[in-house]
């Protein structure tokens, strides 16, 4: 089971299509929602005026007023309102003001166009720069939503001593997630025996999250608030935090109508006002000996984080602990802020941070080996760690790691020696394709940072169904990454079943427990491990009430059960997460183990550029990774060429075009992500070291192949055109033309 | 689902003339690739359409007794680049066809669609500049015939005349007979995207010289231009790799390039340069031509 390529539990209903997303449910009489939103960045909102030639008697009207609970969406802090009301600040340009939901959906759209708001502008803040500036100040005292400070060793006597300083800055864009289904909520508030039921089915990653958020909003327990999962096409984190915004509104409209309300964004909506990839500003400092070997390294480590908190602080701290990347150096400093800006606030998207701080550094180590007069290779080589080194935060490696051998196998496979020699001859002839080889080592840590995971405590658990069958029971989503697959394989494992007689139980609040949010690269490895031990703990109680004998066939294991679930009813078996006793972290000093184990890569890619169009083209493309053991072979070679394409397109071509703090190219015919025919042959490798934390000795996955793709084909873009100022993604055409002409010019 | 208050299928040509006369206020809708986004977006909210699908023979493509190619204005991209007379005589516009959208758009965008549309990056629109197309306009009360050039009048606008159906494109003999011709598309995707840049190229040679070069601009200016000033420097002119980086050159001349959020001045403008050395050189070749060194 595990280790074997199962087919997509829910692939067949996706590809006949009688798969149900949240636009699909039928529901009867439902009304159509529809968010107004502040078009100006910051100002103070004065009125709403309902124009002329609508029948607003007809309508449901939701302000900040009607709200029953608290105005504040429940995340990591609660300082987002749902709605901005009379009197308040607007913060960003997409602030929702007021909620409207109507049955014919054409009308909807015309009474928005008919309101209008009255808004008293302030100046404000749409760069990081500003932002850091005070200029002005719009958030706290300082405008930073979260600071963070991890230090090893002193790096300060080391920068007069050290052979080499060498100092860099480097910037990375917002990006989009560009899931295939924009965000949709439905939602029904109701009294049911006396009590107000709400329930709301979502396109959503945290089925917790969303229930933690209406709970606030309507300030009701736990028993009266609903939420199911619905199919979901795609999500990438940026369904993460957002659903419990937009779920929110739906409720709000649901409750107040008395009816079925239908919030289903389209595509440009969703582009202009859900979470995007944080933009990022990092600036490195790095001491090296006369060597090569790295002795001391300051990071300033800065995201924008948009209006308000929002995910940001756990961003930040992921971005932070990975910004040094896979190097042993005995004196780090990195200083790391979120700060405030007047823009639709970012959030998840895999990676979360740390494509950010390892674009910065994978660009960084390529940038010394120049300066150093090394190669890029042996720089590298000299200085990742090994088993028994410490980290930033002093995590220890604890595993036989050997990131050289990963490098010499990625480099091996593109032939990397040879394309190099063979490009040195050929570049400096008069054609315009230049061609170059770069490549990046990185690690992604799998699971929550820091006590994240002891903090949730996730619960997950199997059930014996009357067929016979076992059913999974976990909060955890099916975005299109293979959970429902992968968890089937795991319990199929333990109890030694064929995997097609376990299937998943739907994600609904009101019948599975709380597996923690699907995000973080946690699911195989976090709630598979759970639900490794729920299943033999299943298996156990079968055996010990008499119900089966070991050994058993499929068919005695599932006549047990058959007769267990006859006998006793409901049958099922939870299990819950326990801190491993030699994993320690302190969330004050920020030390101790960030993650309980890292995956860990080195990508590497080949570029063609035409320096008469400046179009970079990826024409080869290596992934190989060590991430323990592999569940599903097909999926996670999925996930790899996806989070590739992702990555390369990051780096390349998308860009979110902002103009008075508004995303300008909120299409998808101008937020240009790659086709297929844009991307080159991906050749995914694993390399298989078992971990002893995870379900069959599997580490995470999902979020990995994002980090690494950008630095390697702007690594590559370095040894095609020779030393530029190579310092951003996405590397677009333009922006090329101008970084050459830099040097041309002198 | 989308907000249409009417939709008008005539089955004949003149019916639909004669619907157009009487309710010049209607949308005419061919693919819909266009006029059903601009519903969605709001600006084409509620309003009626006449669909011009349902009439015969509005699609085919033929060559008349004189030479002339007429396409159909109703002729789905797909249609056009696999159709045997264009990739006979006029390859060109068969290779301007099928670098638009991806596949499910050129199945149902038609030609006449995308040129009535008046967008400037209409990738059919620079190749018939620069083949000298004329268009085929019909009322309930007559037609006229009018060059490419003449229809465009702003950026997104076309001289249609109030009850005006585009009803072919015609491109005379002399437009396609003997020439080369190539066509770049410039975009930052490989596919489903919009020209940043169109440069449509198409030549004849005798003895490695210009007999005649037209060239023919997408997005460089408001609206598709010619290039005449180069197309006259080059007439005559021996073919060589220094002729074509003077035309090139001389191609900026009606380009009003500018920037925006896709592209900065500086960048079109070199792109103009570089994209029309490269039409015309393989034009050239195309044509019978060589302009090595």
């Amino acid at each position: 089971m595990i280790g074997a390529s199962s087919i997509r539990k829910e692939g067949r209903a996706k590809v006949l299509g009688t798969a149900i997303y949240t636009d699909d449910k039928f529901m009867p009489g439902a009304l159509h929602g529809l968010t107004v939103r502040s078009e100006v960045p910051r100002g103070i909102l004065r009125a709403i005026h309902f124009g002329e030639g609508i029948p607003w008697e007809e309508f449901t009207c939701v302000t900040a007023e009607d709200i029953p609970g608290t105005n504040l969406v429940a995340s990591v802090v609660d300082d987002q309102p749902f709605l901005i009301g009379i009197g308040e600040e607007i913060t960003h340009s997409q602030q929702a003001v007021l909620l409207l939901a109507h049955p014919d959906k054409f009308l909807v759209e015309k009474a928005r166009r008919a309101v209008r708001l009255e808004i008293e502008e302030l100046p404000a803040v749409l760069d990081i720069q500003s932002s850091l500036d005070l200029q002005p100040l719009i958030y706290g005292t300082n405008n930073l939503l979260k600071e963070i400070r991890i230090a090893k060793g002193d790096p300060d006597p080391i920068w007069a001593q050290a052979a080499h300083v060498i100092e860099g800055e480097y910037r990375t864009g917002a990006q989009e997630q560009m899931y295939i289904e924009p965000n949709a909520m439905l939602s029904v508030v109701e009294p049911r025996d006396g009590l107000l039921q709400v329930t709301v089915w979502g396109s959503l990653q945290c089925p917790y999250y969303v229930h933690g958020a209406l709970r606030q909003l309507f300030g009701l327990p736990e028993k009266q608030v609903r939420v199911v999962a619905m199919e979901m096409g795609g999500a990438f984190g940026g369904k993460e935090d957002y659903p419990s915004v937009n779920g929110g509104h739906a409720a709000l409209l649901a409750w107040k109508s008395g009816k079925p309300v239908r919030l289903i964004y389209d595509r440009e909506e969703d582009l202009a006002c859900t979470t995007k990839r944080h933009p990022s500003r990092t600036r490195l400092r790095t001491a090296f000996d006369a060597e090569g070997n790295l002795l001391a390294l300051e990071a300033d480590f800065i995201l924008d984080g948009g209006a308000y908190a929002t995910l940001s602080p756990v961003v930040l701290s992921r971005g932070a602990v990975h910004a040094a990347s896979v190097y042993r150096c005995p004196h780090v400093r990195i200083h790391a802020r979120a700060v405030a800006t007047n823009t639709p606030p970012p959030g998840a998207f895999r990676g979360f941070g740390a494509p950010q701080s390892l674009f910065a550094m994978e660009r960084h180590m390529d940038v010394c080996a120049r300066k150093l007069g090394l190669d890029a290779v042996e720089l590298r080589r000299k200085n990742f760690l090994h088993m028994g080194d410490t980290m930033a935060t002093g995590q220890v490696i604890r595993e036989d790691l050997d990131l050289a051998g990963l490098m010499d196998q990625a480099l091996a496979a593109i032939g990397y020696r040879d394309k190099r020699a063979a490009f040195a001859l050929t570049n400096p002839g008069d054609g315009p394709i230049k061609r170059g080889v770069g490549f990046s080592v990185f690690m992604h840590g799998c699971g929550f940072t820091g006590n994240g995971e002891s903090h949730v405590a996730s619960v997950a658990g199997v059930e014996g169904l009357a067929d016979g069958t076992v059913a999974v029971l976990a909060a955890s989503t099916e975005m299109g990454q293979g959970k429902n697959t992968v968890f089937a394989q795991i319990v199929a494992e333990a109890l030694q079943l064929p995997v097609e007689l376990v299937d998943t139980a739907p994600v609904d609040t009101d019948h599975v427990p709380n597996s923690g949010p699907t995000v973080a690269s946690r699911s195989t490895m976090m709630v598979g491990r759970i639900l490794e031990d729920a299943a033999i703990g299943f298996k156990l109680a079968l055996v010990q009430q008499g119900f089966l004998v070991e050994p058993y066939t499929p068919e005695s294991f599932q006549a047990a059960v058959v007769k267990a679930v006859a006998t006793l009813g409901t049958l099922r078996c939870y299990g819950q997460y326990h801190r491993p006793p030699n994993i320690q972290w302190d969330d004050v000093t920020y030390q101790g183990d960030a993650y309980p184990t890292y995956s860990w890569a080195c990508y590497a890619a080949e570029v063609a550029v035409d320096l008469d169009t400046f179009e970079v083209k990826v024409a080869d493309f290596v992934a190989v990774q060590e991430v323990g053991r592999v569940v599903n072979p097909t999926l996670a070679a999925g996930q790899i060429e996806g989070g590739v394409a992702q990555g390369i397109g990051w780096g390349l071509w998308e860009e979110v075009t902002m103009q008075r703090g508004r995303m300008i190219n909120n299409q998808m015919t101008n937020y240009i992500i790659p086709t297929s025919v844009d991307l080159p042959r991906i050749q995914v490798v694993f390399l298989e070291n078992a971990h002893a934390g995870g379900p069959g000795g599997a580490k995470g996955i999902g979020e990995l192949p994002m980090d690494g793709p950008a630095p390697a084909v702007v690594n590559a873009l370095e040894n095609a055109l020779g030393a530029l100022r190579l310092d951003e993604v996405p590397m677009t055409p333009d922006r090329l033309l101008e970084r050459c002409e830099e040097v041309s010019h002198g | 689902m989308f907000d249409i208050c009417e939709l008008c299928e005539p089955e004949t040509l003149a019916e639909a003339k004669a619907i157009y006369a009487a309710n010049p206020e209607l949308k005419v809708i061919a693919g819909g690739t266009d006029v059903l986004i601009r519903m969605q977006h709001g600006s084409l909210a509620g309003a009626g359409l006449l669909s011009l699908r349902n009439i015969p023979h509005l699609d085919e493509i033929e060559m008349l007794a004189d030479g002339t190619i007429s396409v159909g204005a109703m002729a789905p991209f797909t249609r056009i680049f696999e159709h045997e007379l264009i990739r006979k005589h006029v390859p060109v516009l068969g290779e301007a066809s099928v670098s638009m959208g991806g596949p499910q758009v050129r199945n149902i965008a038609t030609i006449g669609g995308n040129l009535c549309n008046g967008a400037v990056s209409a990738d059919s629109a620079s190749t018939l500049f620069a083949l000298d197309a004329l268009l085929k306009l019909e009322t309930a009360e007559g037609e006229r015939i009018i060059p490419m050039r003449d229809f465009y009048a702003g950026p997104g606008k076309v001289n249609l005349l109030p009850g005006e159906l585009l009803v072919a494109i015609l491109i005379p003999r002399e437009g396609y007979e003997g020439m080369g011709g190539h066509y770049i598309k410039f975009a930052p995707r490989k596919a489903m995207d919009i020209a940043t840049l169109g440069v449509a190229a198409v030549c004849k040679i005798r003895e490695n010289r210009f007999v005649e070069l037209r060239i023919g601009l997408g997005v460089a200016a408001p609206v598709p231009v010619r290039c005449f000033e180069a197309e006259d420097y080059a007439k005559g002119r021996e073919v060589t790799w220094e002729c074509v980086q003077e035309i090139a050159r001389l191609a900026l001349k009606p380009a009003k390039a500018r920037s925006s959020w896709r592209a900065s001045k500086d960048y079109r403008e070199h792109l103009i340069e570089v994209l029309t050395q490269r039409a015309v050189a393989e034009a050239v070749k195309r044509g019978g031509g060589c302009c090595a060194d």
